[in-house]
C-alpha cells in the first residue's frame, strides 16, 4: 500500500494531506531542550514543558489531550482532533506557546510532577546507560544530558530559570506547527495562521542554541559493556536518507554486530539528536571487544534498501506522519519529503555501512561512567 | 499467491469466539503464512497485503510449537507495559480472570490439530472489506460474578500502579463508564491529573477507561505513583471515580471519547498495535445517549502493582 501524502511548508508550519484521514494530528516543536539548560538550571525545559501544557489545557473550553515530551533540543507538544475539535486543539497549541511567567505555586506543582517522573524512572536503569555512553562518545550532541535533572536537583529550579525557557523558546514565531488531516495542505495552513502560527517567512530562526552538556558520574549505573556507532545529525550536514536504516540494521539484535557476541543484549537503541545520532547494542556484565564480521555489509545494505523503500507503507495514519514531520522539525531525522523519494544510492549505502562497521566504539560502564575499551581495528 | 497488493483483509471473529488460548496462536499463524502485518484486536484479526493461500495450510508440530512459544512471549511482552499491567490487573481483581487469562490461554493447551482446525475455520469465513467500526466491540462474554476486594502483586522498580475498577449496570452502564473515563482522564487531561498530579503532586501518569465485556461494565482508573504516595492516590481516586459517575457536561465526554475511538480505530483498520487506553475505548459500543447518573452496582475492586505498602489493603477499603 503506498500513502498518497501531499506535503507542504510555509514560515513555520509544515502541512501534510493524508486522504484517509478522519481526524486531525498536530505537533508543535519548540526550540528548546534538556541540553539547553542553563548552568545550575538542570531540569528547567522540562518544568517550562509541563507549564505550557498546562497553559495549552486551560485555554480553551474543551481541552485535547495534550502529549508533550522534552527532548535534548527541542520540547515537543502533540494532539489529536475530531474536525469538529479543530478549533480547540490549534487554541490549546496557540496557548502553549506563550512566554508569560510562570506563577510561583504552578512551578512548586510542576516542580513535584518533574520529580516523580524522575523517581520512577530512575530505577530502572538502563533508561540511563545512553546518556553515560553520549557523554563518552557524543558529548557535543546533547544525548549525555538527558539525565542531568535528578531528583535531588530538580527542588532548586527557580522561576527566574523556567521564565528564561519560556521566554526564548515558547513564541510562535520560533515553534514548527505540523498539521496533518484530510484537507488540502492550504487549508492546514490557513487554519495554523488562524489560530496565530506565521506561515510567511517573518518567522525567526528556530535553531536552538548549542551548549555542550557537562557529563555527571551515575552511581547507579549497571556494570555493563557494549558497542556503538556515530554519524553526524542533519543538523551538521545533509544526511542521505537511508542512513537511519543502515545504523538501526547494524544495532538489531539480529544483525551483524550482535550476533558477533555469544550472548543476549541488554538493549539496543538508536538515540538521535540534531548534532548526531548514537547506535548502540548492550550486554549486563564485563567483556572485551569482538570482531564484526565485514562480510554481513550486503545484507545490512539490502535491508536499509528495502527499509528506505517502504518508509512510505509507515506512513499509513495521521499520527504517523505527523511523528515524521516533528521529526524533521527537530532536526532528529532527514526531511520527510527526501524520505519519500524512492531513490536508493547502493554504493553510497554500501561506503556508510563499510565506515560504521570499521568503526566500532568498544565501552563499558565502571564506577557510574562509561570507558572507552581497546579497538578491534 | 498474487503479486498485487490486496485490499485490507478481515478475518471475522476474535479471541472471543474462538477455543480458549488459541486466537492468538492463529494470528501469529496467519502472519507467518501470509508475510504479512497482522494484530490481534480486541474482536477481530486484520491482516494486510495476503498473498498466500493459507486456507489449506496443515500445521507441523514443530512450527506449533514455535508459534505457541512466540504467542507466550506476545502476551508476557505486552504485559511490559505498565498501561496493560493495570487493565489486566483490574480486570483479573474484578472478576477473577482477565481477557488475557481466558482467551490467550495457557500455550500447553493447545494442540497443532487445533491451530491447523483454527486457521482451516477462519479461512472458511471468508473475508470481507472495508473494516467497520462495529467489529471491535464484544458480542459476548462469560457473565462472570463481580469480586468486590484488593490484589495486590509484587513488581521491580519504583514505579506502583494503583487501580481502582467500579461495576455499573442499566442500561446507560456502557455510556456512563465510557462518558467517566472521558472525563476523568485521558493519559494526559483530565481529573484524574489535573487533580491527583497537578493540584496535589500524588502521582505522575494516570488511566481511565471503560471495562466492557459482553454484559459486564466496569469504570477503572489508575495511576502511576512511587510508595510514599499509595495511600492518598487510593483515597482521591475513590473520590474523582465517584463524581465522575454524575457528569456535568456528558455530552461533552462522549464526544471526548468518540475521538479516542477514532484514533484507535484508525490504528487497526491500517494493521497498527493498538495501546490499551485506545483498545478499551474500541470495546465499549459506541453510544450516542447521555448517560443518566447512578451510583456503582457494587463495592468496587482494587489492584496494586510494584512496591506496594503492606497498609494498602486497609486503605483501599476505607477509602471505598
Amino acid at each position: 500500500m503506498v500513502t498518497a501524502l501531499t506535503i507542504a511548508a510555509s514560515g513555520g508550519v509544515l502541512a501534510a494531506r493524508l486522504p484517509s484521514a478522519r481526524y486531525l494530528a498536530l505537533g508543535l516543536v519548540v526550540p528548546t531542550g534538556f541540553a539547553l539548560d542553563a548552568v545550575g538550571g538542570a531540569g528547567s525545559a522540562h518544568v517550562a514543558e509541563h507549564v505550557a501544557t498546562r497553559r495549552g489545557a486551560a485555554a480553551v473550553e474543551a481541552p485535547p489531550a495534550l502529549a508533550a515530551f522534552t527532548r535534548c533540543h527541542a520540547t515537543v507538544f502533540t494532539t489529536e482532533a475530531l474536525p469538529e475539535q479543530a478549533a480547540d486543539a490549534f487554541g490549546a497549541l496557540a496557548a502553549a506557546v506563550t512566554d508569560a511567567p510562570v506563577q510561583t505555586q504552578v512551578l512548586d506543582q510542576e516542580r513535584t510532577a518533574v520529580r516523580h517522573e524522575l523517581e520512577v524512572t530512575a530505577a530502572e536503569p538502563t533508561w540511563r546507560i545512553g546518556a553515560a555512553v553520549a557523554a563518552l562518545l557524543a558529548p557535543e550532541t546533547g544525548l549525555a544530558a538527558e539525565h542531568a535533572a535528578t531528583v535531588a536537583n530538580i527542588g532548586s529550579l527557580s522561576p527566574a530559570q523556567v521564565d528564561g525557557v519560556l521566554r526564548d523558546g515558547y513564541r510562535p514565531d520560533r515553534a514548527v506547527l505540523a498539521v496533518v488531516g484530510d484537507l488540502a495542505p492550504d487549508e492546514l495552513l490557513a487554519l495554523a495562521a488562524d489560530a496565530g502560527f506565521p506561515t510567511d517567512e517573518s518567522t525567526s530562526d528556530t535553531s536552538p542554541a548549542v551548549r555542550v552538556p557537562s557529563p555527571g558520574e551515575d552511581p547507579d549505573l549497571p556494570e555493563a559493556f557494549g558497542v556503538s556507532f556515530l554519524l553526524p545529525g542533519p543538523a551538521t550536514g545533509p544526511v542521505p536518507p537511508w542512513a537511519s536504516a543502515v545504523l538501526g540494521g547494524l544495532v538489531n539484535p539480529r544483525g551483524p554486530v550482535a550476533s558477533a557476541v555469544n550472548a543476549p543484549p541488554l538493549a539496543h537503541s538508536v538515540m538521535k539528536c540534531r548534532y548526531g545520532w548514537l547506535a548502540s547494542v548492550v550486554w549486563p556484565g564485563a567483556a572485551r571487544p569482538v570482531p564484526v564480521d565485514p562480510g554481513n555489509r550486503q545484507a545490512l545494505v539490502a535491508a536499509a534498501r528495502k527499509a528506505h523503500l517502504s518508509v512510505h507503507d509507515g506512513l499509513l495514519v495521521p499520527t504517523q506522519v505527523r511523528d515524521a514531520l516533528v521529526a524533521q522539525a527537530e532536526g532528529t531525522e532527514a526531511c520527510l519529503a527526501a524520505r519519500l523519494r524512492p531513490e536508493f544510492d547502493e554504493a553510497a549505502a554500501d561506503d556508510l555501512a563499510r565506515r560504521l562497521i570499521s568503526a566500532p566504539n568498544w565501552w563499558r560502564l565502571r564506577a557510574g561512567r562509561a570507558e572507552l575499551l581497546e579497538t578491534t581495528r | 499467491m498474487t503479486a498485487c497488493p490486496a485490499p485490507p483483509l478481515v478475518l471475522p471473529g476474535g479471541f472471543l469466539d474462538h477455543p480458549d488460548g488459541l486466537a492468538a496462536t492463529g494470528a501469529l499463524l496467519v502472519r507467518l503464512l501470509s508475510g504479512a502485518r497482522v494484530l490481534v484486536a480486541p474482536h477481530t484479526v486484520h491482516v494486510h497485503g495476503h498473498q498466500a493461500a493459507w486456507s489449506s495450510a496443515n500445521v507441523d508440530a514443530r512450527l506449533a510449537a514455535s508459534l505457541l512459544k512466540a504467542q507466550a512471549s506476545a502476551a508476557a511482552a505486552a504485559l511490559g507495559d505498565p498501561a496493560e499491567r493495570l487493565v489486566d490487573g483490574l480486570e483479573r481483581a474484578a472478576w477473577g480472570t482477565g481477557v488475557r487469562q481466558l482467551h490467550w490461554g495457557d500455550p500447553a493447551e493447545a494442540s497443532p490439530d487445533e491451530i491447523s482446525a483454527l486457521v482451516k475455520a477462519w479461512a472458511q469465513h471468508g473475508t470481507r472489506t472495508p473494516v467497520s467500526d462495529d467489529v471491535f466491540v464484544h458480542r459476548t462474554a462469560a457473565d462472570l460474578p463481580w469480586r468486590a476486594g484488593v490484589e495486590v502483586g509484587p513488581a521491580p522498580g519504583a514505579r506502583v500502579l494503583v487501580g481502582v475498577a467500579v461495576p455499573l449496570r442499566g442500561e446507560h452502564a456502557v455510556a456512563q463508564a465510557v462518558a467517566a473515563a472521558a472525563l476523568l482522564g485521558t493519559p494526559h487531561v483530565g481529573r484524574i491529573p489535573a487533580q491527583l498530579r497537578h493540584e496535589l503532586g500524588l502521582c505522575y501518569g494516570s488511566m481511565a477507561v471503560p471495562l466492557v465485556r459482553g454484559r459486564r461494565v466496569a469504570l477503572v482508573a489508575g495511576v502511576s505513583t512511587t510508595t510514599r504516595f499509595v495511600a492518598d492516590c487510593a483515597l482521591r481516586l475513590a473520590a474523582e471515580v465517584r463524581a465522575a459517575l454524575s457528569p456535568a457536561d456528558p455530552q461533552r465526554w462522549l464526544r471526548q471519547a468518540r475521538l479516542v475511538r477514532t484514533v484507535a480505530a484508525s490504528r487497526v483498520r491500517e494493521g497498527l498495535p493498538v495501546d490499551a487506553f485506545g483498545r478499551c475505548f474500541l470495546e465499549a459500543p459506541e453510544v450516542g445517549d447521555v448517560p443518566a447518573a447512578q451510583d456503582a452496582a457494587d463495592r468496587p475492586a482494587w489492584f496494586a502493582h510494584g512496591p506496594v505498602p503492606d497498609a494498602f489493603p486497609d486503605v483501599a477499603r476505607e477509602a471505598w
